[in-house]
């Protein structure tokens, strides 16, 4: 399944446990607006950690990073692009 | 149990006549998680039966006890915390002086340093009135108190769950001048007491942290883990606690800085209803440590403290601190006659004469009207008022033109201070309008500390501890609820009933 559609549904998943049923585009703001809240933001993380293997420890933490479906599809794809270079890297030396 | 249920005869002609309801109400009342139940049928379809229920609160709570959901909500608040460490806001932060993670209800926004600092001042003030030199601090965090106390006392023990916060004090103590040889950090949760003995420390200190408790009976075993380590003498420092009986106040009011102000007052209304059942803090009332300190045989008397501070914010609103004494002479409390405030006939001005002119050893006043929850609390009883039809704007517009009513707590503390007085006040009645008692006793050079006090309290006789702590995130416990009962209709329910739709309320609705 595309990762995208994933991230979609977790954070549906998220709004629907709140009584939310309103509208979610990708670029919702999800955090800011105040629709998810800190709870929440350790879900995603505890998600993108276990499943896309980002590492957060490496590349810092703060809410913005994760305020829409957009922003975290960002985290997903960089730390997609460093799994597949890693072992180039590796290969060079 | 199931033959106590009454049958339901395949002779009655309409599937939803009201006996037939009643069976179904009947059965649902066996469920331990019910307390009432009203079968309706809007619709003369099979499977169209809508049965409210209004849910047993303690089984709710019961949810929460297992050991699982317990290590489940610890895990997220670790996290939450480590999280806060990995920001650009702490890598800044200034040594001794982490806020990341404080963050206003309201704007979502770091609240202002000032604000912060303030708050710091009064909580170290607060706990080295005290001159302890044996501390516990539970949940010490980013040391905001361990930096400030810590290099005054023989021993400061300090303990959090969260290593990255750990991490960062330790990182501090490394660079900041001061003597920390008595400094031992321990990473562990709050119930841990492995290897502290009985009778230890004369001070422990668990500040701003209860509200991330994931249940009662974890918040219990604490507080009788503290009493166990604390000396006779000494006290439990409890700072920054929830305010159960203002909770639905500062729902309103953070629900009203956020709305738009097209939104009408009875919109308004559900999303404060719905945010006071989404916390997924502990949210406590002072007469559960009144209850406690009743029932624990080492603490002899417990304040409830008003917060300091000139900063408006849900901090000095919302919150309150409890001390815990175990007092060395347990029954040594100073009785004082109290006058109503409303018998002050010129308020303020007539508190300033006497204090100047009469000079009494202790003053006591009750029901002081508080000045910080003025506006919220007409904006809550307007949300409320059920014939409301305003919007938000007309309000806010209604707010502004509010007269300022009652009396700022820290211009109680100016007047005693001019007068040369001790000033303590209290929120033991546990009121929901947030008014507050006073006790003013006259300045003594050998003894600084708070009296023991008979203050005005809320009586918890004979009731459980559990009533006195919201529900947390009773939202998803009442969803786990509604789908319980759906699955024991579906295996106790009689046929027509099986895929009845429960619907939880807070009161049954009124029959036609």
């Amino acid at each position: 399944m595309d990762h995208k559609i994933a991230i979609r549904q977790f954070v549906r998943e998220l709004l629907d446990n709140k009584g939310d049923d309103k509208p979610l585009n990708d670029d919702s703001h999800l955090l800011t607006s105040g629709r998810l809240d800190s709870v929440d933001a350790v879900q995603i993380v505890v998600m993108l950690e276990e499943k896309f293997a980002v590492d957060f420890a490496q590349i810092g933490f703060d809410q913005t990073m994760i305020d829409s479906i957009d922003a975290i599809d960002s985290i997903v794809r960089s730390a997609q692009a460093e799994e597949t270079a890693e072992p180039l890297l590796k290969h060079g030396k | 149990m199931e033959s106590e249920v009454p049958t339901v005869s395949s002779q009655v002609e309409s599937p939803f006549s009201p006996p037939l309801l009643a069976v179904l109400e009947a059965l649902l009342r066996q469920h331990p998680g019910v307390s009432a139940a009203k079968a309706s049928s809007h619709h003369p379809q099979l499977g169209q039966v809508t049965v409210h229920v209004v849910p047993n609160d303690e089984y709710l709570a019961s949810f929460l006890k297992g050991d699982a959901e317990e290590r489940k909500r610890l895990q997220t608040w670790r996290k939450t915390f480590d999280l806060t460490q990995l920001g650009k806001e702490a890598a800044s932060a200034e040594v001794g002086f982490n806020i990341a993670g404080w963050n206003s209800s309201y704007a979502r926004q770091p609240i202002p340093e000032p604000a912060m600092r303030e708050w710091v001042a009064h909580t170290v003030a607060e706990i080295l009135s005290f001159a302890p030199q044996e501390i516990l601090e539970i949940g010490c965090g980013t040391g905001l108190l361990l930096l400030r106390i810590a290099s005054q006392c023989k021993r400061y023990t300090a303990t959090d769950f969260a290593p990255a916060v750990l991490g960062k004090l330790r990182q501090q103590l490394e660079v900041m001048p001061g003597s920390w040889e008595g400094v031992s950090l321990l990473e562990r949760a709050a119930d841990d007491f492995t290897g502290m003995a009985e009778d230890s420390f004369d001070t422990v200190v668990i500040n701003s942290v209860l509200h991330y408790f994931p249940s009662v009976s974890y918040l219990i075993r604490v507080l009788e883990g503290a009493a166990r380590v604390l000396k006779p003498g000494g006290r439990i420092f409890i700072g920054d606690v929830r305010s159960l009986p203002l909770l639905k106040a500062y729902c309103a009011s953070v629900e009203l800085y956020q709305a738009e102000g097209d939104v009408p007052l009875n919109e308004l209304r559900e999303r404060v209803t719905r945010r006071r059942k989404l916390q997924d803090q502990l949210v406590i009332s002072p007469a559960f440590f009144l209850a406690f300190g009743e029932r624990n045989a080492k603490i002899s008397d417990v304040e409830i403290r008003v917060k300091r501070g000139r900063h408006d914010n849900e901090l000095t609103r919302y919150r309150y601190n409890a001390v815990l004494h175990a007092r060395s002479e347990p029954n040594n409390k100073t009785t004082v006659p109290w006058m109503e405030w409303t018998n002050l006939q010129h308020g303020r001005a007539d508190l300033q004469r006497v204090l100047r002119e009469e000079q009494p050893e202790t003053l006591a006043i009750r029901g002081i009207p508080n000045a910080r929850l003025n506006q919220d609390l007409f904006a809550l009883k307007r949300i409320f008022d059920p014939h409301a039809s305003a919007t938000v704007a007309d309000l806010q517009a209604d707010l502004l033109a509010q007269q300022p009513n009652g009396i700022h707590p820290e211009f109680l503390h100016d007047d005693g201070d001019l007068a040369g007085y001790r000033v303590d006040l209290s929120w033991a009645r546990c009121p929901e309008d947030g008014s507050y008692d006073a006790v003013f006793s006259r300045k003594n050079p050998n003894h600084q500390q708070s009296i023991a006090v008979d203050w005005p309290q809320l009586s918890t006789a004979g009731a459980d501890l559990w009533t006195y702590v919201n529900v947390l995130g009773a939202n998803s416990l009442r969803q786990r609820l509604a789908r319980e009962l759906e699955t024991f209709c579906q295996q106790q329910a009689p046929p027509e009933f099986q895929s009845c739709s429960i619907q939880l309320v807070d009161s049954l609705p009124a029959t036609d």
